[in-house]
């Protein structure tokens, strides 16, 4: 998990809050006026990008399971 | 292509047909049917006639190979200097009788497979194995047999001595007759295997990867006699067997995969025997972590004339909720 | 983009278990959790069918829309992957899921929910690919290090199906065209109902 000030997420944002709270006490900045609304996650493109390709041992795998049926090239 | 693959790795044989493939060269998994009961019965020869498999340079039956037919058939000139070596170091002072099959060079399964043929020679398939008991298998009655009136007219083979041992399978069958066994144990009880395991399952059931998919050990009853007896699917039981009140306690699994009157039991359990916990008397880190009662606990008499194998598999039982 | 798929011939699998073994080995999931699992309906009866089951890796995952804290996320090969670090072990993507893929470790004095696990396509987590801390909490990266699903690439049937899905698709048409009959003639009965056997 990479967390960090390049990623300004959902959680930064409750870090903040928390921060605020605390200093602030109770009361009214239980309700801070500038409230950013909560973001869903939000993954960096490293974790989303694509994993696959189609190597040597994947082609062997769709070779092999299209023994019986798949047109051999 | 099934197993094995003949001569050294470098020769890459792809595998074995079964019985026999005479439309494939023997280094693409072809080959002919082995030669294994003799060269020639009642005059009649009993190596295979006008087959052979294709690319073969013998084009009729042959025997299996020694280095004498080697030798006949002048190849064993190819064999390499090692090779050679070798078979004089088994052969010792007879190294014509030197079979492939001893061969630990490879050299005579290499030299074979270069002229298309089987090392393991080329004869018929046989219907009449004239050196067993029953050449051709004869229906008998098991010794405990739930249809007791059949065993006259289908007994199992005479008491006899077999190498050292005597196997009274005829008395045990006509005292479980005499007895009414039958009425008493009215299930067949069989076993078999459970896919992912391995013989008595001691290594499988100490496998944690293995041991988390069968966790206890069960009998499969019918739907009609788990009703008949107040059983319920997934609840602990009795099983009794025919001999001696051995009993064990294993769980039912109701299923109509097995018919009325029928049970069946994996042969992979042990580590409970009667519906004890034996587990403390495994040494010290060697207990699997699942245990169960062992079927055979409660299988009984019954040896094969030839192999001598017990008979775990056609018995009778009893089953009952306590 | 080849989007990933699992696809399980039903007419193929013998309820082996290797599948469910192989993931727990390559992934070394604890005991009593199963990212996959054998199903078998009409066990014992005539008809038969084992299907092997994980996470089926949802277009639109419910899993993801009922999660109170987003953990999940679908990677360019249209995995479904969640963070453990956002997880709280609610239990919502359970009850969510038509498949049952979502599995909880007991932890706690009282038997809690732990954070959730659940297949990842041999595609480990948000971590790195292919460090220590991603092998701990998602198990290995094999689509990382250009390989298949484990479950799949082992299957000995060649039952369990997996990779890019139009490729994996095709296999099965061409075998179920080869073979003609039970899932060969997919939903007829539900076309046609008892006028026709398949």
């Amino acid at each position: 998990m990479k967390t960090g000030p390049s990623k300004p997420g959902r959680r930064s944002f409750l870090r903040a809050f928390g921060v605020a709270s605390a200093s602030a006490g109770l009361g009214a900045a239980l309700l801070p006026a500038a409230t950013v609304e909560a973001q869903a996650y939000d993954p960096g493109a490293e974790e989303t990008k694509g994993r696959y390709r189609e190597t040597e041992d994947v082609k062997a795998y769709y070779r092999t399971n299209g023994y019986e049926t798949l047109t051999k090239k | 292509m099934p197993w094995p693959c003949w001569g050294k790795p470098e020769l890459r044989h792809p595998g074995t047909h079964i019985l026999y493939n005479t439309d494939l060269h023997v280094k693409e998994g072809g080959g002919t049917f082995r030669a294994r009961f003799g060269i020639e019965r009642n005059g009649e020869t009993l190596l295979a006639e006008d087959s052979y498999s294709r690319g073969s340079d013998l084009t009729d039956g042959y025997p299996e190979f020694t280095m004498g037919v080697l030798k006949k058939l002048g190849w064993d000139s190819e064999l390499t200097a090692e090779e050679r070596a070798i078979i004089e170091k088994i052969g010792g002072g007879n190294i014509d009788a030197v079979s492939w099959a001893i061969d630990l060079s490879g050299g005579m399964q290499r030299i074979c497979l270069e002229h298309g043929v089987m090392h393991y020679g080329n004869g018929k398939a046989r219907a009449n194995a004239w050196n067993l008991p029953d050449p051709v298998p004869v229906h008998r009655e098991p010794i405990y047999t739930p249809r007791p009136e059949l065993v006259a007219k289908y007994p199992t083979r005479p008491d006899e001595r077999q190498f050292r041992l005597p196997n009274i399978g005829m008395s045990v069958q006509k005292g479980a007759v005499d007895r009414n066994i039958a009425r008493e144990f009215p299930i067949i009880l069989t076993s078999g295997r459970l896919v992912e395991y391995e013989g008595g399952g001691e290594e499988t059931r100490s496998n944690r990867w293995l041991a988390e998919l069968q966790q206890d050990m069960f009998v499969e009853v019918n739907v009609g006699d788990a009703a008949d007896r107040g059983i319920k699917d997934g609840q602990w039981i009795w099983v009794y067997g025919a001999e001696g009140g051995a009993k064990i306690r294993v769980k039912a699994l109701v299923t109509e995969r097995v018919g009325r009157g029928v049970a069946w039991m994996p042969f992979h359990f042990s580590g409970f025997y009667q519906g004890k916990d034996m587990r403390q008397f495994y040494p010290e880190g060697t207990d699997p972590i699942v245990l169960g009662e062992s079927v055979n606990t409660i299988t009984t008499y019954g040896y094969d004339p030839v192999t001598g194998m017990q008979e775990p598999k056609a018995t009778l039982c009893q089953i009952r909720t306590s | 983009m080849a989007r990933m798929k699992f696809l399980c011939d039903a007419d193929r699998c013998i309820e082996c278990n290797a599948c469910v073994t192989a993931c727990k080995n390559e992934h070394d999931v604890p005991w009593g959790i199963n990212r996959r699992r054998v199903v078998t309906i009409n066990d014992g009866k005539a008809g038969e069918r084992s299907v092997s089951m994980a996470c089926m890796h949802c277009t639109d995952a419910p899993c993801a829309a009922v999660c109170p804290v987003n953990c999940f996320y679908t990677t360019a090969d249209a995995v479904v992957l969640h963070s453990k670090n956002l997880c709280i072990g609610c239990g919502y993507c359970f009850y969510a899921c038509p498949f049952g893929a979502p599995q909880y470790p007991k932890v706690g004095n009282f038997g809690s929910r732990g954070k959730m696990d659940k297949c990842t396509y041999c595609a480990g987590g948000p971590e790195a690919d292919l460090s220590t801390a991603e092998y701990e909490r998602y198990g290995s990266n094999r689509l990382a290090e250009g390989k298949l699903p484990l479950c799949a690439e082992m299957c000995s049937t060649k039952s369990l199906l997996a990779g890019d899905g139009e490729i994996i698709a095709a296999i099965y048409k061409e075998r179920v065209l080869k073979r003609g009959y039970g899932s060969g003639a997919w939903g007829w009965q539900t076309a046609y109902r008892e006028t026709i056997t398949t």
